[in-house]
């Protein structure tokens, strides 16, 4: 065998110049119109996955808020001001303890006391009892009057049992 | 100097799309490619663009190579093959060799020494014959890769290499006595 070493002359190798140039080439044939449209195409994917998700939360949380607002509004007004009252009834209720105890000093006053709970343990079971009643929203025109005079009988009962208390609000 | 682990990592890579790899497998095998094309052409350009389209056609078919054989001798085989297509733009007619010199006898390849000043015949010598004696005495590619780069029979390749020996040895004789 010949030595390629011997063989081959030095004016037979690429030069430096000849083999950048040869490279330059070849990289412009190969990278640019694969690598680049591979890239992008894979970028475009990537951000249309983002944006698509984005969309996606907006319009669920959207979609909800809707529904449950239409569900609201389709409640029957009667049950809607069932909701009012009770929400106001829970929020004096939660002062009602602390007047018991901080303004309860004579028998007299504690026999005012008990007596005005026996009346709210009262009003609830009448208002649990037509509400039972009134539970699919279809309501006689009486069963909603007595509802609402029940509610503010328990209202004034409370409200008076915080007068009593002195009770800074 | 690199091994062929690297090369076959070099493979994978470049099949992956990684142009640093693709780099590596051509500064390893450009030098070796060039100065064995530019045995058949004088134009350096002509040389170049033979090499520039090997390594091309081989970045796009890479993933093809099973690896049974050297990337070299895959190299090597495109690069023939862009250079035999350009020939044959200029030739009207291709005669294989092939059946032609199955038949011959190999004694001429043990009478052979080399001559530097046979350098100057070997381009006097056909394509084929040519490309035998450089891939099998110069690059050391066995008969059966040179067969396969230059699709002829493994005989074919072996008659080849020694009808070439002779005529190299008669002309250079002649060549010798007129001096």
């Amino acid at each position: 065998m010949i030595q390629p070493e011997t063989f081959y002359e030095d004016n037979e190798h690429p030069g430096t110049s000849s083999k950048h140039r040869m490279w330059k080439h070849i990289q412009r044939e190969t990278r640019t119109p694969g690598g680049s449209v591979f890239f992008i195409a894979d970028g475009r994917s990537f951000i249309y996955g983002i944006a698509a998700a984005v969309i996606l939360y907006f319009t669920s949380v959207g979609a909800y808020t809707t529904i449950m607002r239409s569900l609201e509004n389709a409640k029957p007004e009667i049950l809607r001001l069932d909701e009012a009252y009770q929400s106001a009834i829970e929020d004096f209720e939660k002062i009602v303890p602390q007047v018991a105890y901080s303004s309860a000093t004579s028998d007299r006053e504690r026999n005012y006391l008990e007596v005005r709970k026996e009346q709210l343990q009262k009003i609830d079971a009448a208002i649990t009892a037509l509400r039972k009643e009134i539970g699919g929203g279809d309501v006689s025109p009486l069963a909603r009057k007595q509802l609402r005079q029940l509610y503010v009988l328990k209202l004034t009962v409370l409200q008076e049992l915080v007068d009593k208390g002195e009770i800074e609000l | 100097m690199h091994t062929i682990t690297d090369e076959q990592q070099w493979i994978k890579k470049t099949g992956e799309g990684d142009h640093r790899a693709f780099k590596k497998l051509y500064e390893a095998h450009v030098v070796s490619l060039f100065r064995f094309l530019r045995q058949y052409s004088e134009n350096t350009a002509q040389v170049e663009d033979w090499v520039q389209r090997a390594f091309i056609k081989a970045y796009h078919n890479i993933v093809s190579f099973k690896g049974t054989s050297r990337f070299s001798t895959w190299l090597f085989t495109i690069a023939l093959n862009e250079m035999k297509s350009d020939f044959r733009r200029t030739k009207s007619v291709i005669l294989s060799m092939d059946g032609f010199y199955e038949q011959r006898g190999e004694s001429e390849e043990e009478q052979f020494v080399w001559s530097d000043s046979m350098k100057v015949l070997l381009r006097e010598l056909d394509e084929q014959k040519r490309s035998v004696f450089l891939l099998f005495e110069v690059e050391g590619y066995s008969h059966a890769e040179i067969a396969s780069m230059l699709n002829i029979g493994e005989n074919a390749s072996r008659t080849l290499l020694c009808r070439a020996k002779q005529q190299l040895r008669t002309q250079w004789e002649c060549m010798e006595k007129a001096v």
